[in-house]
This record gives structure tokens, sequence and C-alpha cells, in this order.
């Protein structure tokens, strides 16, 4: 008799280039995110957030909460870019906390996952991480390359969607977090077919974020 | 709904306030957060473009319009009885769709003719721009195609086959008519995308297609309850394999035909996954679901965690159509799909619950 839950993920970079205001920009619009998601009552009926980060290291920060329970964590930038670590540990909270249909229950919608960097990985074992998202695709994953030090690259070879957000201020964090819940609220109306590109509708992005061709 | 038989009641149109309302909240004590609640918005957006009118009425004619009332209908629904069997439908506006004014994009058709009856319901695609003509244009022409093929010598009595291939003739005239609508009006096929469940009874027999999800269940006089067919399981809720007009997809529905002696047969339901999903599974469900359906309920909160408004009995109402559209309005966290369900049964045969 559980709800049938839409899993949203939120993989941002927080090694040391994310130090000050794009960080604090990142924790502004996780809050922002989860206010404007406590007015959709779809949103709190189905929706539910994680953050987790990478540095040196990648951790959990908030497993999967619903809506009206989420806390927006406190965020901390220094380190690397561990890039595998990220992926990795993203695969293994699939594992973990996704439920998929069976002939006795019904599953979580398919999860959407953002993934937020700055810059190159650090780490040597993200293509192998990167390979098994992509093959796998257990999520509609949109990966965000913050600003022009990004490597779009690395962020194409985990996903084929990713957006370019054109400079790091607070107001393009703010569009793109604006984004974000946009997508949240269209997703978990919208139903797709399973071989058609993964069946997400997306909205326009805002202006200062570009699609990568 | 059209009027095909002077067995058949005056459709019901359920027109409900359709001025968009600013976000009400409500506040439920200072330690919390206000929760906002859902509201109904009239769609913006016609039905159907007035400029394809024209070539609605040619792949689908007589096709009766939800706007076509008066005030947009929030939810329609239809009763039927002749020759010992009972049909009734109802389909009704999800509380996603009505709170983003939203057209409602389930659809569902009952017809019934000599020694027999064809009925249909489909759900539209929500990634599909008017998956809601999809979804009218696959029920109405396929319970047509179909009720064309047994009344005129495609199929006979001692011809299972044959009978088979009268169902096979209704899917592909719904596949074929939305294609050319989709030419006539520069849409590309994936505008129209919709799943379809497809239910005929003549000559005694019984069959069932579809493609997409949505579940049926038969109720059988010796109180079994079984699923005839079933949508595909896919890892993740909502992903659908097949939808008609895509390429595949009508060999999916072809191939998925059943034919069964209906004598044993109390009773039959057609539901989209709206009524499936908070009803999973259905093999565990259905029975509680159709007992409702016949008892009204009598706990608060069924075995599939669905709670219900309305608790009277649905089939033995004085007003059936209304009931349902009524009972149709249950509750389940996370549960606001579009919902249409057609229960149709044998009069003779009773499922001893």
């Amino acid at each position: 008799m559980s709800t049938r839950r839409l899993p949203v993920y939120i993989l941002a970079d927080a090694s040391g280039s994310m130090q000050g205001t794009p960080i604090e920009s990142v924790k502004s619009g996780i809050r922002q995110l989860h206010r404007d998601l406590l007015g959709d009552p779809q949103a709190i009926e189905s929706a539910y957030l994680s953050v987790l980060t990478f540095s040196n290291s990648a951790q959990q920060i908030v497993p999967l909460t619903e809506v009206a329970m989420f806390n927006p964590p406190e965020l901390q930038a220094s380190g690397q870019t561990n890039f595998g670590d990220g992926l990795r540990l993203l695969l293994e909270v699939f594992e973990r906390e996704l439920v998929r249909t069976t002939a006795d229950q019904k599953g979580d919608w398919r999860p959407l996952v953002f993934i937020l960097s700055d810059g190159a990985p650090t780490d040597v074992d993200w293509p192998v991480y990167a390979q098994q998202l992509r093959e796998r695709r257990p999520a509609n994953i949109i990966a965000v390359a913050c600003g022009d030090q990004a490597d779009v690259e690395a962020l194409k070879q985990v996903t084929e969607i990713v957006i370019q957000m054109q400079d790091m201020s607070p107001d393009a964090f703010k569009a793109f977090f604006r984004f974000v819940s946009a997508s949240v609220k269209q997703t978990s109306a919208k139903v797709g077919a399973v071989g058609d590109g993964g069946g997400i509708t997306l909205p326009p992005p805002p202006p200062g974020i570009t699609i990568v061709p | 709904m059209p009027h095909e038989n002077p067995n058949v009641d005056s459709p019901h149109s359920l027109g409900l306030p359709g001025a968009p309302l600013a976000t009400p909240v409500a506040a439920l004590g200072a330690a919390e957060p206000p929760r906002p609640i859902w509201t109904i918005a009239t769609p913006s957006a016609p039905w159907c473009p007035d400029e394809w009118s024209a070539h609605l009425d040619a792949v689908a004619p007589g096709l009766v319009r939800p706007d076509q009332h008066g005030a947009l209908a929030e939810a329609t629904g239809l009763r039927a009885a002749r020759d010992g069997w009972s049909l009734l439908v109802a389909s009704r506006r999800g509380r996603l769709h009505a709170h983003r004014g939203d057209h409602r994009e389930d659809a569902g058709q009952v017809l019934l003719f000599n020694q027999g009856w064809c009925a249909a319901v489909a759900d539209g695609a929500g990634s599909a721009t008017y998956s809601r003509l999809g979804a009218a244009i696959a029920t109405h022409v396929a319970t047509h195609a179909v009720r064309e093929a047994l009344l005129h010598g495609h199929a006979d009595n001692a011809e299972s086959a044959l009978f088979g291939r009268a169902l096979e003739s209704g899917a592909t005239a719904a596949n074929r008519a939305l294609r050319e609508f989709a030419t006539r009006c520069g849409l590309a096929l994936r505008d129209l995308r919709t799943t379809l469940l497809v239910a005929a009874l003549h000559g005694g027999r019984m069959g069932l297609l579809q493609v997409g999800d949505g579940a049926s269940a038969w109720f059988d006089a010796d109180g079994t309850v079984s699923q005839p067919l079933s949508g595909p399981i896919t890892e993740f809720s909502g992903e659908v394999a097949h939808f008609l007009p895509d390429d595949g997809a009508i060999e999916q529905l072809v191939q998925s035909l059943v034919v069964r002696d209906a004598s044993s047969c109390a009773a039959l339901i057609l539901a989209t996954d709206g009524v499936e999903d908070p009803w999973y599974p259905f093999t565990r469900h259905a029975g509680p679901l159709y007992s409702q359906l016949l008892h009204g309920v009598n706990d608060a909160a069924s075995s599939a965690g669905v709670t219900s408004s309305h608790r009277a009995p649905v089939l033995t109402a004085p007003d059936p159509v209304h009931a349902l559209i009524e009972w149709l309005a249950f509750e389940k966290r996370g549960e606001n799909d579009d919902r249409t369900l057609c229960v149709i049964r044998q009069d003779a045969v009773s499922w001893p619950a």
C-alpha cells in the first residue's frame, strides 16, 4: 500500500572551486526548490528529495525524503572533484532506495537526477561509472555544467541531456532551480513510452541556460 | 457517448465550476508548514481545435465531444442494457488535470447491438499533446468497427476465428483512424498516443484486446476473479511499452486477443490505469473493488489503501452512472490520474463474493 514516489536526486559538486557564492547559491536554490514544491499538491504527495555531494569523496547528505519532511541541508565546499565517487554513490543509492514495479506492487516513477559540476573530474574512475549510468539508464539524468570551466564532455559521458549555465551568479542558480522545480512538476504528470528517449518532457530552460547539443 | 439503442440511458455530463482559482492554502497549525490544496480549473484550450472538427467528423463520425453539452464535462458516463447484459461506464477527470486546467485524457465507450455488445476504455499519454483526441477516437472507432464486423457477416456463432477477426478489425480500424487524423491535421503520430482496452460479446463468446496499461478482471460464477489480459510490467511506474498509433503497437494489440466462452461470466470490468494503479495488484484487489460497487463500502479504508467518500452501492443505485462517477472520486495519496471504469454484468449469472 506504499505511495508511488517521484525520487529527485541532486548530486552537487562540493569541491574547492565551489567555495563561497557558488555553494551558497546551491544551498539557496535547494531551499527555493523545496518551497516551490511545497506549493504543489502533486509534489507534496509524490516527490521525494535527496541531496548528495562529491568532493574528495561522495556523501549522501539527505536520504530520499518526502517533500513535507525535507530539511534543506547545510553544504560545505572544499577539496578535489571526485566525480567518479559521486556517480558510484548514485548507483548505490538507486539500489538501496528505489522501489521497482513487480507483480505485487507498483514502483516509483523513474527518478529525476540533477548533477551539478563547475569543473573537471580529478579522479580516474569516473568513466566506468558514467558508462554504467548511461547504459543502464536507471534514471532521467540532467547534467548541469556550471560556468565555463565545467567539463561538458565528461558530463556528456553520463547523459545526453546536458545544460550549460553561462555563469555562476546567484541569479543563474536561482533560475536553474526554478527550472528544476518546473521539471519535477512536469515529470510527475507525464507518462512516456519506455523506448521514447526516456519519456521525459522538460520545460524550456530559462535565459542564461542553454541545452548543449 | 451517443444514443445507439432505446435501452441506453441518456449520457450524463457532470459539469463542475470551472473558474480558475487562486491556490488556497490550508493552515495545519503553527508548527507545520501550510499545505496547498487541490483546485479545479477549466481548460483554456478547446478540446478539439475548430480547424480540426471536420477531420474528426471524417475519421470518427458521430463521436460526441465532451464540450458539446454546453459546459466542459468534468466526467461523463453511460448505462445500457439488453439481452440479459448490463453495461455501465464512467470517466472522470483526475485531480491533477483539474488542478492544472488540463483536459481529461481518458475515454470510454459502450455499444449494444443484436446479441452482443462492445466496450472500450483508453488513456491518452500525458506526454502527448492531443492524446485526449487519440483516446476518444480509439474507443469510438474500435467499438463501432467491431459492431459493424459482428453484425454484417464477419462473424458467425459457430466460428470463433471469425469472432476474433471482428475484434481485430476493430483494432485496425482504430489505428487507421488515428493515423488518418494525424495526417489530416499535420500532427505527429506521437501527439495522439493512447492505450486501448476493448471487450466484446457476440453469440455467447467474449473477446478482449489490449495495448498499453490498464486492466481487466473477469468475475466467474464459480467465485473466482481472473485477469484475462494485463499490460506488461515495466521497471518504473507510468512507462508504457506501446501506444497506438505508434509503429508496432497494432501488432501488439492484435496479438493480445483472448476469446472465452461467456456463459459463466458474472461480470467483466475494464479499467484505465487511473483505476488500476490505486488498486494494484488487480489480481488481489479487483474482487474487493467489485464488492464495493455491488454492496457499498463497509470500512473506512479498503485493502488497497483507498479511501472512498461514496459509500453506497453503485451498481444498484437509482442512478448508477452518477454513483459510479462519484465512486471514481476515491482517494489514495499520489494517485490523481484520470479514471475510467467500465462494468459489464450478465444478469442471469451472479458472482458469489
